[in-house]
């Protein structure tokens, strides 16, 4: 009875037990972890600390360093300030003279180069002068000369003309009054067909209306008759 | 054509115009007719009561000569006389007057004798003639009247009023 419980309680509790234990190594596990961590965090200051001392250090060399060559620039700018004002004074003095002196120059220059300059205007507006009137005269005479050739060309040029104008209205003169002349022919002949015409209408009627009544029903047979041996004749002699 | 006008003689002396080709074309188209009958009896009485005496008699010789009974052959011979007349050669003629029947028989008889046997008159009537005719034969004209014979002498150069 006793084992049967022991197994049961084994059964039952057993699992429960191990889970137990597992949890217990786990806590402990966490525990060591963490005083490691500890320690590490206070490795970190320290270091830390270590590093901002060291890094405080060089920048304080370094800013000495540097006052120190900021001095000695200082001081060897004003040496070389001190020099280049004296030779300066002596440069601007002989730099003024110098100036001066061709200022002079290049007024006798300019002076000088004025008066040839207005020389040469002068003769040249001479010659010009001179040369415009020359060739005005030589234009002028030119255009006389010209002129005169021209009219001549003129005179000669509406002579032709007047011949050739006078014998075109000569020949038109006597085109029209042909034409003229044509249509005055024409008109008489058909006013004399015309005539004629009326003429023979008048005659026709005349002798229709002297002969129709003349001529008796013998006279009409008769002349047809004679109509029809006439017809034959006719046609033997065109046969 | 020579032995037809010999055979429709009689026939032909009868039919001198156009106008007379007209009335026997007339009568043709009763005689043909009537024979649609069976026996002649039709026929010789459209004979002897519709048609022309003298033509009558002349259709008549005909038949005798050709001993001619059967309707068939009474209709074969009008035919041909028929077509005979139609083909005669036509002689046209205007004249100034109206003629009268002997006239016109008269110009009949001379172109037949003259002219051509058979030959068949066409008149017409234009009074501006005056007088003769103007005639057309054989596809020519030829103006005989007294209107043609006055303006001749009016266009004659020489022609003084």
């Amino acid at each position: 009875m006793n084992e049967v419980f022991l197994q049961e309680y084994l059964y039952v509790f057993g699992p429960t037990i191990i889970l137990s234990l597992a949890l217990a190594a786990v806590a402990v596990s966490y525990v060591v972890l963490l005083v490691r961590l500890g320690k590490s965090e206070k490795d970190k200051v320290f270091l830390q600390s270590k590093i901002r001392d060291q890094t405080s250090q060089i920048l304080m060399d370094a800013h000495q360093r540097r006052l120190k060559i900021v001095q000695e620039a200082l001081e060897k700018a004003g040496t070389i300030i001190k020099d280049t004002q004296v030779v300066d004074f002596d440069l601007k003095s002989q730099f003024i003279s110098d100036l001066q002196d061709m200022k002079k120059k290049q007024e006798e220059l300019l002076r000088q180069r004025h008066e040839q300059i207005s020389a040469l205007y002068d003769q040249f507006e001479n010659s010009l002068r001179r040369e415009t009137s020359d060739q005005l005269k030589s234009i002028s005479k030119n255009m006389e000369t010209k002129a005169e050739e021209g009219i001549v060309q003129f005179r000669q040029l509406i002579e032709g003309e007047k011949i050739a104008i006078s014998k075109q209205l000569s020949q038109k003169y006597e085109e029209q009054y042909k034409i003229v002349q044509k249509a005055i022919e024409d008109y008489k002949t058909n006013q004399v067909k015309k005539v004629d015409k009326r003429v023979f209408d008048i005659l026709q009627a005349l002798t229709h209306d002297v002969l129709g009544r003349s001529l008796t029903l013998k006279d009409h047979e008769e002349l047809v008759q004679k109509a029809l041996i006439q017809m034959k004749t006719d046609m033997n002699v065109e046969e | 054509m020579e032995d037809n006008l010999r055979k429709y003689k009689g026939l032909i002396e009868l039919i001198k115009t156009t106008e007379d080709v007209v009335v026997l074309d007339e009568e043709m188209d009763m005689l043909l007719q009537s024979l649609y009958h069976v026996d002649l009896i039709k026929f010789e009485d459209t004979l002897s009561k519709f048609i022309r005496v003298r033509v009558a008699t002349e259709i008549k010789k005909i038949l005798q000569a050709g001993a001619i009974v059967k309707n068939e052959e009474v209709k074969r011979v009008l035919s041909d006389a028929y077509r005979t007349i139609c083909a005669l050669p036509i002689l046209r003629l205007t004249l100034a007057f109206e003629p009268s029947e002997a006239v016109i028989n008269g110009f009949s008889y001379w172109s037949r004798n003259n002219l051509k046997p058979g030959i068949l008159l066409d008149l017409s009537l234009d009074r501006n003639l005056v007088g003769g005719a103007v005639i057309a034969y054989e596809g020519k004209f030829y103006d005989y009247s007294l209107r043609n014979k006055v303006k001749q002498i009016f266009e004659m150069d020489n022609f003084v009023i």
